[in-house]
C-alpha cells in the first residue's frame, strides 16, 4: 500500500515558489530521508503532507485518502524540530508527555520500552538530555500506533553519540514494527547509511530514487550548488 | 477574628477561594505559552468595560465580561493573522483598552476611592450577586479545565503537533482565552485590574518551583493562588490595607519560600 501519494503539487509564499509540480510515492514500510538546501521546500512539504498547511495545486493522498479528509491522525506520528517544540522548564513527566493525546497505561508502558525510557518515566522531560527527549516524543508518536512516522530534523543539536543511537533505535522501529519513516536531514553520511531511498528537493523535486542511485551519482553535490563533502561513519567508530 | 462575623468579609473570602483557584489554573497555562502578557491586556480592557458600565448604569460585572470576552476573540483573532502578530497585536488591545478605560472613567466623575477599589480591590465591593456569579462562573473555568486539561496540556506542550495529530486546536485556543476572560473579569473586584496579572503569574512561579509534574504543578500553584487570596484578604482585613496589593505581597512571600525550598533541594 502506498503511505503518501504526492501528486502535481506547487506551493508558494507570495510569489515566491517553494515547490513546482512535484510528485511522488512513499510505499508503506519505506524509510526515506527528504534532502535539500535551506530554503528548498523540505519543511514545507512535511507540513503540507501532515495538514498543516493547505496545498495550493496537487493532491496528497495519505493511505489512499485525500490529505484534507485524512481522518486516521493517529497512524500519523509527527516529531518537530525539538528547538521549536517546547519550553524546556514545562513542567511535565515523561509520561504524562507520552500520554497526553491519549491511550491506556499499557500502550503507554509500551511505548517507554521501545524507546529504553521506562526507568525515566516519572522524570520531567526538561530534564532529560536532548536525545531522551527525542525519544520521549518518539514514544508519544508510538501511543497512537502509527503507520508513518514523520520526523523534521530529529537529529539537529545532538552529539554525534546520541545522533548515532536515535538513528539506531529508528532503524529498529522502521524493522520491527515495519513503520514507515520520513525524516528531513541535513546530515548525508546518516541518510547514505540508514535510509531506502532518497527524495531531493531544490525549487522542484530535484531527485526521487534509490540512496545509492543519488550518493553514486554525486547527485547531491550538484544539489547544494558546490562541492559537498560526506564521509560514511563507521557505526563501530561512534559505539 | 471578630470581622469574621461581617457579612461582607464572609463574601470577601468566598469570593477570594474561588478567585484564588481560578486565577492560577488560567494563569498555568498562560505563562506557559508565554502569554503572561494576555492576562494585563485583558484586565486592562476590563477597566473599559466597567466604565461603559457605569456610564450606562449597568452593573458593572458585566461591563467587564463582555468586554474581556469580547477583547479575548479580537487578541486571538489579531495573533494568529499575519499582519499583527503575537506581543504586537496583545499591546495593540492593551493600550487601547486603558486609553478607552482611561477617558470613559473621566467622564463619569468616579471619586477617587471607587477608582482606588477598581484599580487594587475593595473587599467591601464584593456584592451578593458579586458572589453567585464567581462561584457559577468560576466552576464552569475548573470543570472546562477539568474536562479539556489532556487537550489543553498538548497544545499547551506543542501547538504545531498537536494540529498534526488532528487536535481542534483553534477551538481549544478559544476556550482558553474565553475563559481567561471570565477570569479576569471575576477577579477584577477582589485584586484590582492592575494586580489580576500578579495572581495569575505569581503562584505559577511557586508551582513551577514545587511541581514534580503537570499535576502537581497546576495543583501547588492552585494552593499558592488560594493561600496568597485568602491570607491576603485576612492581612487587607485586619491592617486595613487594599485587598489586591495584600494578595500579591503574600504570594511574593510564597514565591520566596518555594525559592529557597528549591535552592535546598540543589
Amino acid at each position: 500500500m502506498t503511505a503518501i501519494e504526492v501528486l502535481d503539487l506547487s506551493f508558494a509564499y507570495g510569489e515566491k515558489t517553494i515547490l513546482d509540480n512535484i510528485s511522488f510515492t512513499i510505499a508503506e514500510g519505506e524509510y526515506v530521508a527528504i534532502l535539500g538546501p535551506n530554503g528548498s521546500g523540505k519543511s514545507t512539504l512535511l507540513r503540507l503532507m501532515l495538514g498543516l498547511l493547505e496545498p495550493q495545486k496537487g493532491t496528497i493522498l495519505l493511505f489512499g485518502q485525500e490529505q484534507a479528509g485524512f481522518k486516521n491522525k493517529n497512524w500519523i506520528g509527527y516529531l518537530p524540530q525539538k528547538a521549536n517544540s517546547f519550553d524546556q522548564r514545562f513542567p511535565a513527566t515523561v509520561m504524562e508527555v507520552v500520554g497526553m493525546y491519549g491511550g491506556t497505561e499499557e500502550e503507554h508502558q509500551w511505548a517507554l520500552q521501545q524507546v529504553g525510557l521506562e526507568e525515566r518515566r516519572h522524570d520531567l522531560i526538561g530534564k532529560l538530555s536532548g536525545g531522551q527527549q527525542q525519544r520521549a516524543l518518539i514514544a508519544r508518536a508510538l501511543c497512537g500506533k502509527p503507520r508513518l512516522l514523520i520526523l523534521d530534523e530529529p537529529t539537529a543539536s545532538l552529539d554525534p553519540n546520541t545522533q548515532h543511537d536515535l538513528y539506531q533505535l529508528l532503524g529498529e522501529l522502521h524493522s520491527t514494527l515495519n513503520l514507515s519513516i520520513v525524516l528531513v536531514s541535513h546530515d548525508l553520511a546518516a541518510v547514505a547509511r540508514e535510509v531506502e531511498r532518497v527524495i531531493c528537493l531544490n525549487g522542484g523535486l530535484f531527485f526521487h530514487g534509490k540512496k545509492d542511485d543519488f550518493f553514486a551519482q554525486e547527485e547531491f553535490a550538484r544539489l547544494y550548488s558546490h562541492p559537498v563533502s560526506w564521509i560514511r561513519h563507521r557505526r563501530e567508530a561512534l559505539s | 477574628m471578630n470581622w469574621l462575623s461581617f457579612a461582607f468579609m464572609q463574601r470577601a473570602l468566598l469570593a477570594g477561594l474561588m478567585v484564588g483557584m481560578i486565577c492560577p489554573v488560567m494563569g498555568s497555562f498562560l505563562v506557559l505559552r508565554n502569554m503572561t502578557l494576555i492576562a494585563d491586556t485583558l484586565s486592562h480592557v476590563a477597566l473599559a468595560g466597567v466604565a461603559v458600565a457605569l456610564l450606562i448604569g449597568v452593573y458593572p460585572l458585566w461591563g467587564a465580561l463582555a468586554a474581556t470576552v469580547m477583547a479575548a476573540f479580537f487578541v486571538e483573532k489579531l495573533r494568529r493573522s499575519q499582519e499583527l502578530g503575537g506581543d504586537l497585536a496583545i499591546g495593540v488591545v492593551l493600550s487601547g483598552g486603558l486609553a478607552v478605560g482611561a477617558i470613559l472613567l473621566s467622564l463619569r466623575n468616579l471619586n477617587s476611592l471607587d477608582l482606588f477599589g477598581f484599580l487594587f480591590g475593595n473587599i467591601l465591593a464584593v456584592t451578593k450577586l458579586d458572589l453567585i456569579l464567581i462561584w457559577l462562573l468560576g466552576g464552569i473555568v475548573v470543570a472546562v479545565v477539568w474536562l479539556l486539561y489532556k487537550p489543553l496540556l498538548a497544545v499547551t506542550f506543542d501547538e504545531e503537533a498537536a494540529l498534526a495529530r488532528g487536535l481542534p486546536v483553534a477551538k481549544l485556543n478559544g476556550v482558553l482565552m474565553f475563559l481567561a476572560a471570565l477570569t479576569v473579569a471575576l477577579a477584577m473586584r477582589m485584586v484590582g485590574v492592575l494586580l489580576i496579572s500578579s495572581l495569575m503569574v505569581l503562584p505559577v512561579a511557586v508551582g513551577l518551583r514545587i511541581g514534580g509534574s503537570f499535576r502537581s504543578f497546576l495543583i501547588s500553584a492552585t494552593a499558592a493562588g488560594v493561600i496568597s487570596s485568602l491570607a491576603g484578604l485576612f492581612l487587607a482585613a485586619t491592617l486595613n490595607l487594599a485587598p489586591g496589593g495584600s494578595i500579591v505581597l503574600v504570594s511574593l512571600g510564597l514565591l520566596g519560600l518555594a525559592s529557597l525550598k528549591k535552592k535546598q533541594k540543589g
